[in-house]
């Protein structure tokens, strides 16, 4: 039947319809279309390599070019495609007129909704917005005849129930209304006058001229600290006037063309993230982002008790973090990776920067995550999480300064140096506390009161060994914990035992 | 484009063009950057044309789905535009338009964009077939799709109704079709109004049985007279094929090299074509080198052109032009033979009497 039905006007799947295309493709080909028609992006920052890359070196910065050998993409474009395909938040930074509030509403209409209905959902920030401008309006007859709140009805605005929502400029928003906005965005309900309106799971995308948290309000911590990825609107190449020239004179908009291919349905976005989470993680490489992770949170002059030794003590206590560490002595700060922030990674931002490596592995039609997913994924995710101790040595450094200001570089540089220790202390093969990890996991049904002794000396004497001369930095702060929590799991089951018999 | 042909069309249509204008010009805009013959007034034109009928059906019936109809339709048509296939050689589009599509405004209203694509490219296919009967195709396809219940019982018509116009090498797929239809479908698709379970079986069980077919485009019947008063009779059902130079596929006088499941292999000089036949027309379609094998039917043919039934004496057919034959080769109930002196291959057939 399908040979008559073959000719030259092609039948593109009915939007939601599927089509029968695997959904990495399809982000593929989304993405693709998105760089070749919609968004002129010369940039290939997420590079990946297929074998050695050609390098060259420029300027009296000795500026690196590196020609990535494999198929590398555009920061821009990618990053907001991930954060579709995982229904996360991601924020657009970059000068007015780069193209952020144009790529929020092409993800819109990827979703299936036509550009009519997107822009009129975008909420544009303003310093008059209110919480009735953002959620609703209560009905005003209910207003007048209700005998309590629980009897007003609202009429909550229809941008709730997208699966795509834009807030354009939401530095601008009053501090009020970004506390309404932050239980929309972080909690996925709306709330007024006693009423709950839950959303359905949505992509988020936010935009902001002033990366910084400026603007007409600064941003309230917690609102920055739920948004997943900050992608960064680089500058416009001039070279590329020529494709701007045609669609000046074409007179179109690239998000009135989408084709119907690349549009996903609900469901479509349902299977997606699923399909991104069971993408299946590396225990080796997640003993990696471990091992970053430990680097940053350990400040050892924050307390006495050994669990409080943290930068979020100090932080609570309102000590700032710079003048502790300058303190300590013993360590080498520059090596030190610790000393470069002046907080930690928290729970969110290390469940994120996991998902969104799981979706960087989904796009590329990987079997699992590898290395280089998560050394692109990191930058992103940490960019407003993240505060670098401009102070620290580290900076100070020849050549360091740059990273001063570039923060994606920064990271990337700070992930780079962990992974460069972590593999010359061969910890992929030489980890005595993931053993011990690896003994636990396996249980402690069955488990002699012999074996738990033997293996609580071992404990003992992994301790007693560091304590002669190991210094104490984050990673071994973080084995310390460690240790202490194995040890006392057995101590618990040998008391158990003993009691027993 | 939007504006010139909202200018020349009114009604649904034309709210429909106003609403999608953005949309409408920007695909047309990016369609002239891949093929920039695409020329704004006719394309234009084109739309004020063929875009009414099917838009204003689909409105009728569902008030609201002008739209994205309108919008299927336009993309269709631009797709068509681009191809080269809107041009003054395209006329027989006018009743895809005109009639087919609005007769499909219900399928169109669910799924706009799956039907305008299968209806134009089904037509094109019906149309590149030598002899196939488009106008039929198209009478027979509009009567059926307002009953059915399904985009899939439509296309499954769309078959039947391809085969019934002359598509003879969509016979096996189209009786599948058949079978998954409901009754009153298929037998409007097949032009047989109270198709019954026994015409499906005699469809099933002879090429040469059905309702009346209209003469064979293409497959120019002698004039012979039928031989045989029983149940059966013989009768030259075809003449298939043609010298290259004069539009056909064969550069020599062809020879028939064999049958299989009752399509015959036929070489003229060109390679190996497969030869469909059956009692609504008959189709070459390129074949395998290997593609022969002997038959083993009943039919035979004497150097005189005298065509005979094996073990039934009283069935016999003269066929003065096959006296000589160079080559004939039988299947159950059809026998193809050619000469020396022809580009053709002559179908001799058992049918009903």
């Amino acid at each position: 039947v399908a040979d008559l039905y073959q000719g030259p006007v092609s039948a593109p799947p009915e939007p939601g319809a599927g089509g029968g295309v695997a959904l990495d493709e399809k982000l593929r080909q989304a993405y693709f279309w998105m760089v070749n028609n919609a968004i002129i992006s010369p940039h290939y920052d997420v590079e990946y390599d297929d074998g050695p890359p050609a390098r060259f070196e420029l300027g009296d910065s000795r500026a690196e070019v590196k020609l990535a050998s494999g198929q590398s993409y555009s920061s821009f474009v990618l990053l907001p495609l991930l954060n579709f395909a995982v229904r996360g938040r991601c924020l657009f930074i970059g000068g007015p007129g780069r193209g952020k509030t144009a790529s929020a509403v092409l993800m819109g209409v990827l979703a299936g909704y036509t550009v009519p209905e997107v822009r009129r959902a975008m909420q544009h920030g303003h310093p008059q917005m209110t919480v009735a401008d953002l959620l609703g309006n209560p009905l005003p007859a209910d207003l007048l005849n209700a005998r309590s709140t629980a009897d007003i009805r609202i009429a909550w605005r229809a941008w709730l129930s997208m699966r795509v929502r834009i807030v354009d400029e939401y530095n601008r928003i009053p501090t009020r209304t970004q506390s309404a906005l932050l239980t929309v965005l972080g909690d996925n309900y709306a709330e007024m006058l006693d009423q709950i309106y839950e959303c359905p799971e949505a992509a988020w995308y936010l935009t902001a001229n002033d990366e910084a948290g400026g603007g007409t309000y600064p941003v309230i911590e917690a609102l920055r600290d739920r948004i997943d990825v900050v992608v960064q609107a680089l500058a416009f190449n001039p070279r590329f006037l020529g494709l701007l020239l045609d669609r000046v004179e074409q007179g179109y908009r690239a998000e009135d063309v989408v084709p119907r291919e690349i549009v996903f349905g609900e469901a479509e976005m349902d299977q997606m993230k699923a399909q991104v989470l069971a993408v299946p993680l590396p225990t080796d490489l997640r003993k990696r982002i471990g091992y970053f992770a430990s680097q940053l949170e350990f400040l050892e002059s924050a307390g006495s008790v050994l669990e409080y030794r943290t930068k979020d003590t100090a932080r609570l206590a309102g000590v700032d973090v710079h003048l502790l560490s300058s303190t300590e002595s013993g360590r080498d700060r520059l090596k030190d990776l610790g000393t470069q922030t002046r907080n930690g990674v928290s729970v969110r931002a290390l469940m994120t920067v996991l998902t969104y490596s799981k979706a960087l592995a989904f796009f590329r039609g990987a079997a699992e995550v590898a290395l280089d997913d998560v050394r692109h994924v990191i930058p992103f995710v940490l960019h407003l999480r993240l505060e670098p101790d401009l102070d620290a040595p580290f900076f100070d450094v020849a050549g360091n300064e740059p990273l001063r200001v570039d923060r994606v570089g920064w990271i990337r540089q700070l992930f780079e140096l962990s992974c460069a220790e972590y593999d010359q202390l061969d910890l992929d093969r030489q980890d005595p506390v993931g053993e011990l990890e690896e003994e636990l996991a396996a249980g402690l049904d069955g488990l002699s009161e012999a074996e738990v002794r033997e293996r609580l000396v071992r404990i003992e004497r992994l301790l007693d060994e560091w304590s002669r001369g190991r210094k104490l930095y984050g990673t071994v702060y973080d084995d310390v914990l460690t240790l202490k929590y194995i040890h006392q799991r057995y101590t618990n089951y040998l008391r158990w035992l003993t009691w027993g018999s | 484009v939007g504006e010139l042909s909202e200018a020349l069309v009114s009604g649904p249509a034309a709210d429909a063009l106003r609403d999608g204008r953005q949309r409408f010009n920007a695909l047309f805009a990016v369609a002239r950057q891949a093929h920039p013959v695409l020329d704004a007034g006719f394309f234009a034109a084109q739309l004020a044309r063929r875009l009414p009928p099917a838009v204003e059906a689909a409105d009728a019936l569902l008030p609201g789905s002008a739209l994205p109809v309108a919008e299927a339709l336009f993309e269709a048509l631009l797709e068509l535009s681009a191809a080269g296939r809107l041009g003054e050689s395209a006329a027989g589009l006018d009743e895809v338009f005109d009639v087919v599509l609005p007769a499909c405004a219900g399928h169109l209203t669910r799924v706009p964009r799956t039907v305008a694509a299968a209806i134009c490219n089904a037509y094109l296919q019906v149309a590149a077939v030598p002899g196939a009967r488009t106008a039929q195709w198209c009478s027979l396809l509009a009567t059926a799709a307002p009953q059915a219940p399904s985009i899939e019982a439509l296309l499954d018509a769309g078959l039947v109704a391809a085969w019934r116009a002359g598509m003879a090498h969509a016979r096996t797929a189209a009786l599948d079709a058949l079978r998954r239809l409901e009754p009153h479908v298929a037998g409007a698709a097949l032009g047989m109004a109270g198709l019954t379970t026994e015409d499906l079986d005699a469809l099933v069980a002879s090429r040469w049985s059905g309702p009346a077919p209209a003469p064979p485009v293409g497959v120019a019947a002698p004039a012979a007279e039928p031989a045989g008063g029983g149940r059966e009779r013989l009768a030259v059902v075809g003449r298939v094929g043609a010298f290259r130079g004069f539009g056909g596929g064969f550069l020599v006088p062809p020879r028939v090299l064999g049958v299989e499941d009752g399509v015959f292999a036929v070489e003229g000089g060109t390679g190996v074509w497969w030869l469909h036949a059956d009692r609504f027309g008959a189709t070459l379609r390129r074949g395998a080198p290997e593609a022969a094998g002997g038959g083993s039917g009943a039919l035979r043919i004497g150097p005189d052109g005298a065509v005979t039934v094996e073990g039934v004496a009283e069935l016999t057919l003269a066929v003065p032009a096959l006296a000589g034959a160079t080559s004939a080769v039988s299947s159950a109930d059809t026998l193809a033979a050619t000469t020396a002196g022809s580009h053709s291959v002559v179908l001799v057939a058992l049918v009903p009497a």
